[in-house]
């Protein structure tokens, strides 16, 4: 009997919850629904997306991007955007000043001082955690990758590990000689590329840097501004330089601000319930006036299925939606798509020119057999142009990708300076092109016997399957004896792979970390870039003599029309030497509910600005 | 029978280093770069040799095997479980957080599962090849057929995409604010259910369950259906013994005959079935929580698995190693308890 | 044995099994003239276009695709996706018909291995008692300590993508419970008369338990064994639905409804839009496991002693 009204009541409470008001649902909370989720709160540590959208929210930087563009500033903590026009640019590009905001509070009430920037920088240098974001900064302000080169250099060991001993507990110790050298690396070095004059922030660099600004700006969230006494009193470096490696790339559990926060943002972080979602309340004194909404919920859902009836039943405002399930969310009810808007990746296939034989089972034969092919295979000009021809990039992107992306000739974005468009920078699909180039091949042997081999692309990515799938199809079709067989693996053996350089062609993309040309050239086309240093010797000596200075050139480089000259340069090259085959670059769109208002697009923003938006 | 139980117990050490042993064989499968991958989504973390040298350092990935063991061992015997790198938190608290999920959703999954698969068990050997019998059995069979998965979608499907009854993930976004931000909100048990009632919120308690209808009908079709088909076949061996003949010769009314004595003897080899597919069920939710998004223990291994977290993996390893391991002892013993024919060796 | 056949085919559960057996078997023999292969390994689904939407029913080829195949030298007999496409393009019926294969493959090896090692570990653990028996059902302990699906999923994804790794995995992770109940059956008889005589004749231990022990305890394994067969398809594509397993394109049930998986839910107004890519996968996969479980679900209601009169 009881039974009874307890089922009549559920019953009736779960029919009265479900017939959602037609309404706005949840109008005082903001809910975004996305895949992954954040692996820190710390500026100085995240290098993920996840994070970054919801350090965007919770801390602010020195300048910010107006609005949409990827190329004019304004001015955020800073109150000015340094320039060579109003002399806060100085020195040739080896200076910049910024004068700071009064006035700016930080969350727990803590008044904003040049001390709290100039400490946020110093801290992010000696920071420094292996695998993260600050050797984006340490290459401008100290000339390195990192601050362990730095160390090494003033000490004059061979390895940082040199100059450690493990104690019976198992912590590192510095050994005594060392400690004076370890000292000048903070007094000399990281003080003095940053410090405090007056109101003013002062950043001396070691060579001059185009893109520091860049850098600078929010939407990284190494450039995020902390709040000294509050980091200091959660366990943070002290600030002294005898004490900086004791802080320096701790293991995440030790990261005292690994899941705190105190920054001057619009939004605090009321609580982050790991691996499922992120809660952020506004912050009522924040400095350029409350957000409109009250409240932020990030939820992650990796599920497409789930988020798509999420989407549909308003229960979320903001959705990440597979550029593949695209359709099925443009004609949804109540929900807007907004498409067309560049994305600054790019997807690349890669081949070595010089491949890692030893032990390697990809490459066949080894020989010029028909059976296999032999390490250098692609050191030859012609094979790579005759991959550059084969590859149908129009059918791809139409088909792969239902038309949501554009080509690149080289591996330069557009958006970016020193992109161009120029149609002789292009290779476009020509079987017949391509036929002849495989005939012209080591001198005819690669059209007589043919060869076989392996390529990859990482597993569970049917985009980049595809794309493998088509380099393959393609090339039988030319001429039987070529056979190449695309290859799935997961990430721990594709990344092994191509550190160790044994993947015959490689298929990889890219997002970038700040909206400059520096940060995607170096990467595929440098000697030491992430991807083209795993080119094999050939191709090092190559950039070495024809990429590098043209590289080192245009990063001091300060008037940006010699800059965009020279980086359409290196596009030629990358044209002319076929060094990779440019898939494509990503058109990105955003989904949300008609009842969201205030949402603008930048490419370079990790996820959504929640500032702007209301319901 | 106490000797028997401190005997049992003795092996959950044996078991667990058994354990260890084995997941650290298979992870030193991988090669240091493969390891690293773990750690480095982005490929810009590894600019050059010497970037991934420092990772592989760091985090001590190149060790030789017995100093690998050794080190992994020596800080678990410290309890230190280490870092969940899909939880962004350490080991032990990701399993205080995921566990109470779990089992909340697995102790309400018990209750249908074994009332519907008893009850129909019993009904199907009552009505033994008759048409009830065989359509039971047809469901019953189609219950584990069918994979869990695209039951489960259709359930998602249905359920929320055409009714919008039932959503997925563990509570609302109002009830979420509720339990994890309100300083009023004791998570006594972290069963949330249990918790709101406690704390007094009545909707909670509400919103919880709701949440949890989708899950618990996936989980339990496949576990009803087999447990429909231990019990029929109990129930019909049962039926047949000889005190039930003399029963009914003696004129005692059939219900009587099925529901008084029968029943009651034929449950006792369900009860232990039932008690080991609870154990199994804890491990069996993987998918079932994947498809709703319900922040369990399941979800968390198979993002653990599909990411090589082996400190995750080690950690829900051992978990589910000591579950097994009491949770069998317990079954062996109620069996031995319930049925004084059992002896126990 | 010609008794438990007679009632195998007698009993209607079974007959079913048996028939739906029979069907999957003509199809997987008959594979390459239903569905003749578009490339060197048979069992690469061919693409019927370069769509990354699934396709309906009928949808003839496109993209030039057909062009493509003749080109490279393939005679294309099916130029219509009889079944519609999945995700990419993939035939579906082309999928589902060497899936067959796949599905025998997978569920025989697999449980036929992990029978041979179950036997193996639990009667000599069994049969010679003391230590022995102790450390090998610790052994077998520590495996069944670990949630099967968990731990397969790790070793594939350590092992790599690929079908042959999924069999490693299940079967690493599968064997324990033909060792466990090989050996209740061998501890039960272990004591009888005939054993005792064969020790004191003198005849060698390996001979006693191949030719006196097993042949008369291995029925319940047997039994397991056919139903099994049929869950480690389910398995397997439980493991292709959580990402490893079978690489993408491959013929493989499992694969093929992973795929499917994030067109279940339609475009509003047309919820049930992708129905084909579920419901075929999943009907096979379903009506194959069936098939096996019918079966050995009557084999076992045969076999039981206890319940020889009534049927």
């Amino acid at each position: 009997m009881k039974g009874k009204w307890l089922g009549i009541v559920l019953v009736a409470v779960l029919m009265v919850s479900s017939v959602a008001f037609a309404a706005v649902k949840n109008p005082n909370t903001i809910i975004e629904v996305t895949i992954g989720g954040p692996a820190t709160m710390d500026p100085h540590w995240s290098y993920d997306t996840a994070s970054g959208e919801v350090i965007y929210n919770l801390y602010d930087n020195l300048i910010n991007y107006k609005g949409s563009s990827l190329k004019e500033f304004e001015p955020m903590i800073a109150t000015k955007v340094p320039s060579k026009e109003n002399g806060l640019i100085k020195d040739g590009g080896l200076t910049y000043i910024f004068p700071i905001r009064k006035g700016v509070k930080f969350h727990n009430g803590d008044i904003l001082t040049p001390e709290d920037v100039a400490y946020s920088f110093r801290r992010a240098l000696i920071f420094d955690r292996s695998g993260g974001p600050v050797w984006m900064l340490c290459e401008p302000l100290l000339g390195v990758d990192s601050i362990e080169e730095l160390a090494v250099k003033v000490a004059g060991v061979k390895k940082y590990s040199d100059m450690f001993t493990t104690d019976k507990n198992g912590k590192k110790v510095l050994k005594p000689q060392y400690k004076k050298a370890m000292i000048k690396v903070v007094t000399d070095y990281v003080n003095k590329a940053v410090e405090v004059k007056g109101n003013n922030v002062v950043f001396h660099l070691a060579q001059p840097y185009a893109p520091f600004l860049s850098i600078l700006a929010h939407s990284g969230s190494w450039g995020s501004i902390i709040d000294k006494k509050w980091a200091i009193a959660q366990g943070a470096w002290d600030g002294r330089a005898d004490t900086w490696w004791k802080y320096h790339d701790p293991d995440r559990a030790k990261d005292p601000l690994y899941a705190k926060e105190n920054g001057s943002g619009p939004f605090i972080l009321k609580k982050w319930i790991k691996s499922q979602a992120v809660i952020l309340e506004r912050f009522d004194d924040y400095w350029r006036g409350p957000a409109k909404i009250k409240e932020v919920v990030i939820k992650y859902v990796d599920e497409w299925t789930t988020r798509k009836l999420m989407l549909q039943k308003g229960d979320a405002d903001i959705v990440y939606v597979p550029p593949a399930n695209l359709k099925e969310v443009e004609h949804m009810k109540g929900v807007r798509v907004i498409k067309g808007l560049p994305g600054l990746m790019n997807v690349v296939s890669m081949w070595p020119w010089t491949i890692n034989a030893k032990g390697n089972p990809y490459i066949g034969s080894g020989k010029l057999d028909g059976n296999g092919i032999p390490p250098n295979f692609f050191s030859d000009v012609h094979v790579r142009k005759a991959f550059s021809y084969l590859f149908p990039y129009e059918l791809f992107i139409k088909k792969a990708l239902n038309g949501l992306a554009i080509r690149n000739p080289g591996p330069l974005v557009k958006g970016l300076l020193g992109y161009s468009d120029d149609p002789s920078l292009f290779y476009h699909f020509s079987i017949k092109k391509a036929r002849e180039e495989f005939k012209k091949a080591w001198g005819g042997k690669v059209w007589e016997k043919g060869f076989k081999f392996k390529i990859f692309y990482n597993s569970g990515n049917d985009t980049r399957k595809m794309a493998c799938d088509m380099i393959a199809t393609y090339a039988k079709m030319i001429n039987p004896k070529f056979k190449i067989e695309p290859v799935g693996v997961q990430w721990s053996a594709y990344l092994e792979l191509y550190r160790t350089e044994k993947m015959p062609i490689f298929t990889i993309g890219w997002l970038a970390d700040y909206p400059d040309p520096h940060n995607f050239i170096p990467t595929y086309m440098g000697s030491t870039g992430a991807y083209s240093s795993n080119f094999g010797k050939a191709y090092i000596e190559f950039a070495k003599k024809n990429v590098d200075p043209l590289i080192k050139k245009a990063i001091r480089e300060t008037d940006p029309k010699k800059r965009a000259a020279l980086y359409k340069k290196l596009v030629k090259i990358a044209h002319d030497y076929a060094i990779s085959l440019y898939l494509y670059q990503n058109i990105v769109f955003h989904v949300e509910r008609t009842w969201v208002k205030g949402w603008y697009y930048n490419a370079i923003r990790p996820g959504q600005d929640f500032y702007t938006l209301s319901k | 029978m106490l000797s028997y139980i401190l005997r049992r117990l003795l092996l959950l050490p044996l078991i667990l280093f058994g354990v260890t042993f084995l997941i650290f064989s298979v992870y030193s499968l991988l090669s240091p770069l493969e390891r690293l991958a773990t750690y480095v989504n982005n490929p810009n973390a590894l600019k050059s040799a010497a970037a991934s040298e420092r990772l592989i350092k760091k985090y001590h990935l190149d060790d030789p095997y017995p100093v690998g063991y050794f080190r992994w061992v020596g800080k678990l015997l410290k309890f230190n479980l280490g870092w969940s790198k899909v939880a962004n938190e350490p080991v032990a608290t990701a399993i205080a957080e995921k566990f109470p999920a779990t089992l909340e959703l697995v102790l309400y999954s018990i209750i249908p599962v074994v009332l519907i698969g008893i009850w129909l068990g019993v009904v199907s050997a009552v009505h033994h090849n008759d048409p009830i019998d065989q359509s039971l059995r047809i469901v019953a069979v189609i219950g584990w057929s069918l994979p869990t998965f695209i039951f489960g979608l259709l359930v998602l499907f249905f359920f929320y995409g055409v009714l919008g009854w039932l959503p997925p993930g563990r509570l609302s976004v109002w009830a979420q604010n509720i339990v994890y931000t309100n300083p009023s909100f004791h998570r006594y048990t972290g069963l949330i259910t249990v918790d709101a009632l406690l704390n007094g919120y009545g909707y909670v308690f509400l919103d919880a369950l709701r949440h949890l209808v989708a899950p618990i009908i996936t989980l339990s079709y496949v576990s009803w259906a087999y447990l429909l088909r231990i019990a029929r076949s109990s129930m019909l061996e049962t039926l047949r013994k000889d005190y039930i003949r003399t029963a009914r010769a003696k004129g005692v009314d059939e219900r009587t005959v099925i529901y008084k004595h029968a029943e009651r003897n034929a449950l006792i080899p369900v009860v232990t079935v039932a008690g080991m597919m609870i154990v199994q069920m804890l491990g069996g939710v993987v998918i079932t929580e994947t498809i709703f998004n319900f922040p369990g223990l399941g979800q968390w291994a198979a993002t653990a698995a599909q990411q090589l977290d082996y400190a995750s993996i080690l950690g829900f390893s051992l978990l589910f190693a000591f579950i097994m391991v009491i949770g069998n002892l317990v079954v062996d013993v109620s069996y031995a308890l319930i049925d004084p024919r059992v002896r126990l060796e | 044995m010609k008794r438990v056949i007679k009632k195998l085919l007698s009993n209607t559960a079974s007959l079913v099994g048996i028939v739906l057996l029979i069907f999957f078997i003509v199809i997987a023999l008959l594979a390459p003239i239903i569905a003749p292969p578009l490339s060197d390994d048979p069992y690469q689904v061919p693409r019927m276009s370069w769509n990354v939407n699934p396709q309906p029913p009928g949808t003839p080829m496109s993209d030039n695709i057909r062009e493509i195949y003749e080109q490279m030298g393939k005679k294309v007999k099916l130029t219509k996706a009889l079944l519609g496409t999945e995700q990419g393009g993939y035939d579906i019926f082309y999928g589902l018909v060497w899936g067959t294969r796949t599905a025998f493959k997978v569920g025989i090896i697999t449980v036929g291995v992990a029978m041979i090692i179950g036997i193996f570990v639990g009667s000599v653990a069994a049969y010679f008692g003391g230590w022995l028996d102790e450390v090998l059902m610790r052994f077998t302990d520590v495996f069944l300590s670990f949630p099967f699906l968990v731990a397969a999923m790790v070793l594939t994804t350590i092992l790599g993508k690929g079908l042959d790794k999924v069999i490693i995995a299940l079967i690493v992770f599968g064997w324990m419970g033909y060792a466990r109940v090989i050996r209740g059956s061998i501890l039960a008889v272990r004591e009888d008369v005939y054993v005792m005589a064969a020790k004191a004749l003198g005849v060698k231990d390996g001979r006693i338990i191949l030719r006196h022990l097993l042949p008369n305890t291995i029925f319940p394994v047997l039994v397991q064994a056919s139903m099994d067969t049929g869950s480690m398809v389910v398995t397997a594509s439980a493991l292709s639905f959580l990402g490893v397993g079978a690489p993408e394109g491959y013929a493989d049930w499992g694969q093929m409804a992973s795929f499917a998986r994030n067109w279940i839910v339609g475009s509003p107004g047309h919820a049930f839009q992708y129905w084909y890519t579920v419901f075929f996968p999943a009907l096979f996969i379903a009506l194959f496991v069936l098939a096996w479980n019918l079966i050995g679900d009557t084999l076992r209601d045969i076999l039981d002693p206890r319940l020889r009169g009534e049927l």
